[in-house]
């Protein structure tokens, strides 16, 4: 780790959400999650700077000693006032990559009146069997295999919550991604602490020069009310996804996860509310 | 959590047929676990008028897939509609660039006809698209995804029910399209066919690895456990063949090379992204039983640089910017597995292709041609030379061995050949013993121009 801390936009994938950052307010690092926890997420795109198009939620709940359920909601909006929702499910092992066992999921389209569109829905579920798993919408199903070790997206944002926060060897394993789509040949490994200044606000300090025919004004501009908070970093690659790069705080909650130009950054305001 | 739940479950039931409830019911319990290649409901009947499902992807070149021999990607979905039908590999974007290129796949008309001469434009009222057109014949055309004429998503379109979606890139705009197409495929009223076009947004997300720059591709490479895995820069990227002054600004210089193959390795994961999301397309229309009655036409607006010339993005006449995918599929029908390397053939073609599926004539201007009788395999006289737009600043020829292109006011014209030099590195404009075949171009040209039917270009509306 660094020395001293830095701003958000020293430091690569935070610097790409900093915009996002500003006011942020860190959860107590010493109040880990534990096994049952609600999280909200703020959904940003960042095509442009950063910006809010929806929210993630998810549910963790504990089943018996060595498994648990993941309840998942994601609300987007969509162009001219529609909206889009996925709700979805997982019963997962209580292991290294919360093996997915099944699940189940439903995708629905709201219009502009804020009601379902009724033939844009769509459902589906799936499961883990030996060395394959079988998921799809509909009757029919379909099964592919995969390797030894399995983890599906979602669960992800948990398994980061529960890995050393230290060097360990690198997780393989396949994705199960969006329920559905089958994509080979990851590795979640750790990238190390570093501290970093949150929740800051850029505040600009003008200071002027009387002359004789006016005045000079000039602007000096300074971080604010930052918190140092140390992060740790979780990088995720592999087929079909564009690097995502996990950031927990120094209890194992996680803050703030960005694959290229999605995000997603803890919604502190929103949490324990359903 | 639980706002979906009750509400849209009545709404899905109220869409569905009799028909389809007591077909669904009849699989029963066992029928919700059959495995891979089973269908949901028995294969109909072929139609007379086939339905149309239309791909259109954002920025795929015609090599970025790994049924064309890219070794750098795994693209199984595609791949398999590769398998099943028959793909161009001497297929064109008619302008690379977004707006331009679309308004020609729906219209089968060149970007000056429809008056998209550049992005952000809308099609001219005096122009039909292919939503309208196949509407008035009774389809059933529905859109959903990127439109960019001139909105990105626009809530109504005129020919075609608007599937809700939008507002963001990449994998956040694309899990919409194939879910929304998926319940389309599903629900839908069944009485008459269909024509879907799905616009998905991938890989056009390379875009802002572009803008971006070194804040999102990194000096040093942010993946240690990615050395050595990273592709091979392209043979030709440092090459710069004599051009314009304009092109030759636009070679990307923020990148080392490390950086370009980190950049490379971005755009082919984006590749795969928008492979799973065809994915669940395909499988989609395979469970809805109507896949034996029903074309897919596969394609691009235009491909992407990828560090050929030291280019990002698109805007100019090189293969790596105008190549795009073009792949047919229709079971029994069109011919299967079936690589066609010799016919020029563009985005302009498409309208008059998907016309004659349908039983319709095409709109008595659509200058593209009908690809028909190809990919049944009859013969069929077909062109010799084909033009494309190098945007609005010049045009292009291609026959089967050059490539001339001519710019808008800048002497600099440029000629490839394309069977010695296919990765365009050498420009033989100059050279006396090419002074023949630089007239011959220009001749093809000129015919070209003046068959066309220009309007005035639409006005930006963004």
């Amino acid at each position: 780790m660094q020395e001293h801390a830095a701003k958000p936009t020293e430091f690569f994938t935070l610097n790409l959400i900093a915009p996002g950052l500003e006011g942020f307010t860190p959860p107590d690092p010493t109040a880990p999650p534990g096994e049952t926890w609600r999280h909200r997420y703020g959904i940003y795109t960042l095509a442009g700077a950063c910006n809010r198009i929806g929210t993630l939620t998810l549910v963790r709940e504990p089943i018996g000693a060595d498994r648990f359920r993941l309840r998942v909601r994601t609300e987007a909006a969509q162009a001219a006032g529609a909206r889009h929702v996925v709700e979805g499910a997982y019963e997962c092992r209580a292991d290294a990559c919360a093996t997915p066992e099944s699940w189940t999921y439903a995708c629905q389209s709201f219009g502009r009146d804020g009601e379902p569109i009724a033939d844009l829905r769509v459902e589906g579920a799936g499961r883990l069997l030996e060395g394959a798993f079988e998921a799809g919408a509909g009757p029919a199903r379909r099964r592919t295999l995969t390797s030894d070790r399995v983890a599906a997206n979602w669960a992800l944002f948990d398994v980061v919550q529960r890995l050393p926060r230290g060097p360990f060897p690198p997780l393989t394993f396949d994705l199960i991604d969006h329920f559905d789509q089958h994509k080979p040949g990851h590795t979640l490994s750790y990238a190390g602490a570093y501290a970093v200044l949150l929740g800051g606000r850029r505040v600009g300090r003008q200071s002027g020069r009387v002359l004789e025919r006016g005045q000079i004004l000039s602007t000096r501009w300074e971080e604010v009310g930052a918190t140092e908070a140390r992060l740790h970093r979780f990088d995720q690659h592999g087929s079909g996804v564009v690097p995502w790069v996990y950031w927990t705080d120094d209890g194992g909650r996680l803050l703030f996860v960005v694959s290229g130009i999605e995000a997603y950054i803890w919604d502190a305001a929103e949490e324990g509310e359903d | 959590m639980s706002e979906m739940q009750g509400r849209g479950r009545r709404g899905a039931m109220a869409a569905t047929t009799r028909r389809q409830f007591l077909g669904t019911a009849a699989l029963g319990a066992g029928a919700m676990l059959t495995a891979a290649s089973s269908h949901a409901q028995a294969a109909a009947p072929k139609a007379a008028r086939p339905n149309i499902l239309f791909i259109l992807c954002d920025q795929l070149g015609l090599d970025a897939i790994s049924a064309h021999g890219c070794p750098d990607v795994h693209t199984p979905n595609i791949d398999r509609l590769v398998a099943r039908g028959m793909t161009f590999i001497e297929s064109h974007s008619t302008s690379p660039v977004c707006s331009p290129a679309r308004s020609s796949l729906l219209t089968g008309r060149m970007p000056t006809e429809t008056g998209v001469i550049t992005n952000d434009r809308p099609i001219h009222d005096s122009v039909p698209d292919l939503g309208q057109w196949l509407r008035q014949a009774d389809y059933d055309t529905a859109y959903c995804g990127k439109w960019h004429l001139p909105h990105g998503y626009p809530a109504e379109l005129a020919g075609f029910r608007v599937l809700p979606v939008g507002a963001a890139q990449g994998d956040l705009v694309d899990e919409v399209v194939a879910r929304s197409c998926q319940a389309y495929l599903r629900n839908r009223d069944r009485s008459r066919p269909f024509m879907l076009v799905a616009s998905y947004m991938h890989p056009h997300d390379i875009c802002y690895w572009a803008i971006k720059g070194r804040d999102i591709v990194p000096e040093e490479l942010a993946f240690p456990l990615l050395e050595g895995r990273l592709p091979e820069l392209p043979p030709n990227h440092r090459s710069r063949p004599a051009a314009p002054a304009h092109l030759d600004k636009m070679a990307y210089k923020q990148f080392s090379d490390a950086q370009w193959r980190y950049y490379l390795y971005v755009y082919y994961r984006q590749v795969e992204m928008l492979d799973a999301d065809v994915g669940r397309l395909l499988d989609a229309l395979e469970d809805s039983g109507e896949a034996d009655n029903t074309i897919v036409a596969f394609t691009a607006d235009h491909g992407d640089g990828r560090g050929r010339h030291q280019h990002v993005q698109k805007w100019y006449p090189y293969e790596e910017a105008v190549k795009t995918p073009l792949v047919f599929s229709w079971p029994g029908e069109i011919a299967e597995g079936v690589r066609d390397a010799g016919r020029l053939v563009s985005g302009v073609d498409m309208m008059g292709t998907l016309c004659d599926y349908a039983g319709v004539d095409p709109p008595r201007t659509t200058v593209g041609r009908n690809l028909r009788p190809i990919l049944e395999q009859r013969d069929a006289p077909w062109r010799d030379y084909l033009v494309f737009d190098t945007h609005v600043i010049g045009r292009t020829v291609r026959t089967a061995q050059y490539k001339y292109v001519r710019y808008e006011g800048d002497p600099v014209e440029q000629l490839f050949d394309m069977v010695a030099d296919p990765w365009e590195t050498v420009n033989l404009y100059q050279e006396a013993r090419y002074a023949d075949v630089v007239a011959d171009h220009r001749k093809m040209l000129e015919e070209w121009t003046e068959r066309l039917e220009p309007v005035e270009p639409t006005s930006s509306a963004v």
